[in-house]
């Protein structure tokens, strides 16, 4: 099955089974910042950009990303919304291993270009979706709380 | 933007390796049927392996690949290797293997003299009077089930020779035992080996040796077929056939004094070693070390076995296991206090010695009346004393489910041992290197992978070098150069690299407005191989040092489903010189999910030697919105840094168990708790 997509601002047309989950598909054409982790959308690990919301690669079969603009932590590591939110996370000592990242990083570029109010129980809804192995849920508050203030300096 | 990790590297040419594996726990193997194999495809078996069969963790061997005889299902008894994954999954499925079975090995109370893998008895003025002899003893058994490990990305290592040098990649907390592994097992000339180590993460349970093995695997196909070679476990083969930790099973005797201090105490530990266990030393030293607490115990005998099953190979978890004796310790006193009606505090007190005794003397390790500061701090904070006397109440007079909430509270004491036991056994020698260029960048040199690690070197870099984090990088000696023979911890990269990176930046600091840059000045720390550990009689100092450490847990059991809802923990712990204070909090928060998954969490079940699939991801870390709240505070001084990475996975299991243990009146001899004990043990109670 050909599938025609936009990856991080770049028209693709793959052939893939269509049974195939996007996280295979992506890492397929070597986008290896999304990981394969758990296939059932709960540790976040897989995370990309589906039309600018947070969405787990490995529920999508690769027939529901057909013509969606998709942007994947590779593309998303040069702007300076990255830059916002890992300067925030720097500053509250949050920690990166690095498998989970996509999904960090992801959801906070979503929460903080919203207008809900950062708490612990936002942080908590918000991040339900995260499976962070090493990070707490205080410092992620305050790397969000951080990462909004980062940002709103930058654009104001 | 993301590091490296051994599943995104993919090397020009590559072929795949995958492993055929055992399907029966315990057997000879007759034959080994295969079937016409494609070109370019290859299976390999332990007689093609160009070197040793072996892999050697602490004197303790393992088989790289299953020869004659099968240990458990799952073994690896051949490598199939090729250009196409499924191509591979195809032969796999055609290789027939005949097996000639024989009794499997199990973990029982009673074994045989044969199934003993390790042990160790010791004994501390074992001649007991008579009057010892006649006492009562309080006897308590404890059982800790097995559990897998957290971790981000299955097991797996790249393997490929260039000009002439045979490089790994492979995420692994001790690379040097990676090198030597591969030099033994694949012929190679050791200087010729070259680890690539890749991203470890922060959750590096696990990955001590058996990286090493997989690595072994890929550098066997890649000497053999002189292509790189990737292998990947798939998430299920990770889970199904990898090292787990291990079960192990506690039974304590204590008799008191006439003044209701501890006069003797008997330890028998049990471990289930499973097939193999390479670090079992290190783990079963280590589990009796701490199973003493900091309590004074004038007459003391531990007996403990690892004991040879046919299952997987069992393992450590995060600490080597400290947090497990302080969950069958504090739940012995806890139920010794009960049944006396003594004073959880007062008796804790008056039983804990902060001086040299007779016991296994970790206390000459602290300062003198740290426990009791410790302990007076935490109990304040959480007004332990008030919520105890009310709960105790409350749980005392319920004769009916309805009759208030179902609360406890309860207190826990244990500490963190630093670095190996073993570590003083060997010539060590750990370096740090700091060079500040020209444009006062700095780079630090020196040998460890952990993140948590990284975070701590530049905080302390960037203070005493008054410059911006961004301009601080780290790099690797060359692995020719590699000078630290043992695996990494952050407790030791704390207590041995950061006083030499702290040396180096501040001599850097003296110099740099007087000397040209770049400046790079170099500290080294080397071990000798004298000791002050004596394994035999368990006397000395086995740790670097030790961080002591109080939990204190308010637990609530939900009265429709009784699950354990946890409200808040309390902990309160020394740490020695505070390096990076924020880090520190972030460091403890981390292991709170970890440590409770551990009571809570479902616990592995085995069939016919087989684990049982119980999810697609099996890791059951607690929800984010489950989390209880935490406070952390820290009792600092000026003694060298302590480590603090794995004390809460010490101190929180006991006091979550002995918690509950208030509400169900029953003292918990197993975790992981299953909310049907619970049911059960409050429903007995009213």
């Amino acid at each position: 099955m050909i599938v025609s997509l936009t990856v991080n601002n770049t028209e693709i047309h793959i052939d893939a089974n269509p049974n195939e989950r996007l996280v295979t598909v992506l890492r397929r054409l070597g986008f290896m910042g999304v990981k394969e982790a758990c296939f059932s959308g709960v540790c976040g690990s897989c995370m990309i950009l589906i039309n600018e919301k947070p969405v787990p690669s490995c529920v999508i079969p690769i027939f529901q990303a057909r013509n969606k603009h998709i942007i994947t932590i590779e593309s998303f590591s040069k702007t300076k919304e990255y830059d916002d939110i890992i300067k925030g996370f720097e500053i509250a000592g949050v920690s990166m291993c690095d498998f989970c990242n996509a999904g960090k990083i992801f959801v906070t570029h979503a929460l903080i270009n919203s207008d809900k109010k950062i708490t612990l129980e936002t942080i908590q809804d918000e991040f339900s979706g995260n499976l962070c192995r090493c990070t707490s849920y205080e410092d992620l508050l305050k790397g969000v709380k951080e990462a909004r203030l980062i940002r709103k300096r930058r654009i104001t | 933007m993301t590091s490296k990790l051994v599943s995104d590297i993919d090397i020009q040419n590559q072929i795949y390796g995958s492993l055929l594996r055992s399907t029966v726990q315990h057997a000879y193997i007759k034959a080994i049927q295969i079937p016409p194999i494609p070109k370019n495809y290859f299976f390999f078996t332990a007689k093609d392996i160009p070197g040793q069969n072996e892999l050697i963790v602490m004197d303790f061997p393992i088989p790289i690949l299953a020869d004659e005889f099968v240990q458990y299902i799952g073994e690896p008894i051949g490598i199939i290797v090729g250009p196409d994954v499924h191509i591979i999954q195809d032969i796999k499925s055609k290789i027939t293997i005949e097996y000639e079975e024989k009794e499997s090995l199990e973990f029982a109370e009673k074994f045989s003299a044969s199934q003993i893998y390790f042990k160790k008895i010791i004994h501390k003025n074992s001649e007991e009077n008579e009057q010892q002899k006649k006492s009562m003893f309080y006897e308590t058994s404890h059982s800790l089930g097995a559990q897998d490990y957290y971790y981000a990305e299955p097991l797996g290592a790249i393997a490929t020779i260039v000009k002439n040098n045979l490089e790994i990649y492979t995420a692994s907390q001790w690379p040097f035992h990676v090198k030597i592994t591969i030099a033994n097992v694949a012929n190679w000339d050791m200087h010729s080996i070259k680890i690539n180590a890749t991203d470890i993460g922060e959750s590096i349970d696990g990955k001590i040796w058996y990286p090493s093995l997989v690595a072994s695997y890929a550098a066997i196909a890649s000497v053999l077929t002189k292509k790189p070679v990737k292998i990947i476990f798939t998430r299920q083969e990770n889970f199904l056939y990898t090292n787990k930790i291990a079960p192990i099973q506690f039974r304590y005797r204590t008799a008191l004094n006439p003044d209701n201090s501890i006069s003797t105490m008997h330890i028998r530990i049990l471990i289930n070693s499973g097939a193999y266990s390479p670090c079992i030393q290190e783990i079963l030293e280590r589990i009796m070390i701490s199973s003493t607490g900091f309590y004074a115990i004038p007459f003391l005998k531990i007996e403990a076995y690892a004991i040879k099953t046919n299952y997987p190979p069992f393992d450590s978890q995060i600490g080597f296991n400290e947090g497990t004796s302080f969950f069958a310790l504090e739940n012995h006193i806890t139920e010794l206090i009960n049944q006396n009606n003594f004073d959880p505090i007062e008796w804790r007190l008056q039983n804990i010695k902060e001086h040299k005794h007779q016991n296994i003397n970790v206390q000459e390790e602290i300062e003198s009346g740290i426990i009791q500061e410790l302990l007076t701090q935490a109990l304040k904070k959480s007004d332990f004393n008030r919520k105890y006397s009310a709960y105790k109440l409350l749980s005392k007079t319920r004769r009916n489910i309805k009759d208030g909430p179902l609360k406890g509270v309860a207190v826990s004491i244990g500490y963190q041992g630093n670095g190996f036991i073993q570590r003083a056994h060997s010539k060590n020698k750990y370096v740090v290197e700091v060079t500040m260029d020209i444009q006062s960048r700095v780079t630090i040199k020196t040998e460890f992978q952990s993140k948590q690690s990284t975070l701590i070197f530049k905080e302390i870099a960037a203070t005493i070098l008054e410059i911006d984090k961004q301009h601080i990088s780290f790099t690797s000696f060359d692995s020719s150069e590699i000078t630290r023979p043992e695996a990494e911890t952050l407790s030791t990269n704390l207590a041995i690299l950061a006083p030499l990176l702290e040396k180096c930046c501040t001599a850097i600091q003296k110099m740099r407005f007087r000397e040209a840059l770049p400046i790079t000045v170099k500290k080294e720390y080397k071990t000798t191989k004298k000791t002050s550990w004596d394994e035999q009689d368990f006397e000395g100092k086995p740790f670097i040092n030790i961080s002591p450490a109080i939990c204190i847990t308010e637990v609530e059991v939900n009265p429709i489903n009784y699950e354990p809802l946890i409200k808040t923990i309390w902990i309160n712990c020394s740490t020695g010189k505070p390096y990076v204070p924020q880090r520190m909090n972030a460091s403890i928060m981390k292991q709170v999910p970890i440590a409770i998954s551990r009571v809570l969490n479902r616990p592995l079940k085995h069939k016919k030697g087989k684990l049982v699939i119980q999810n697609s991801s099996h890791f059951n870390i607690l929800h984010p919105k489950s989390l209880p709240k935490v406070l952390i505070d820290f009792v600092s001084n000026n003694d060298s840094a302590r480590g603090i990475d794995t004390i809460g996975i010490n101190v929180i299991p006991a006091s979550i168990t002995n918690a509950i243990s208030m509400i169900t009146h029953k003292q918990n001899s197993t975790i992981p708790i299953e909310s049907k004990n619970i049911y059960e043990d409050i429903n007995e109670q009213i």
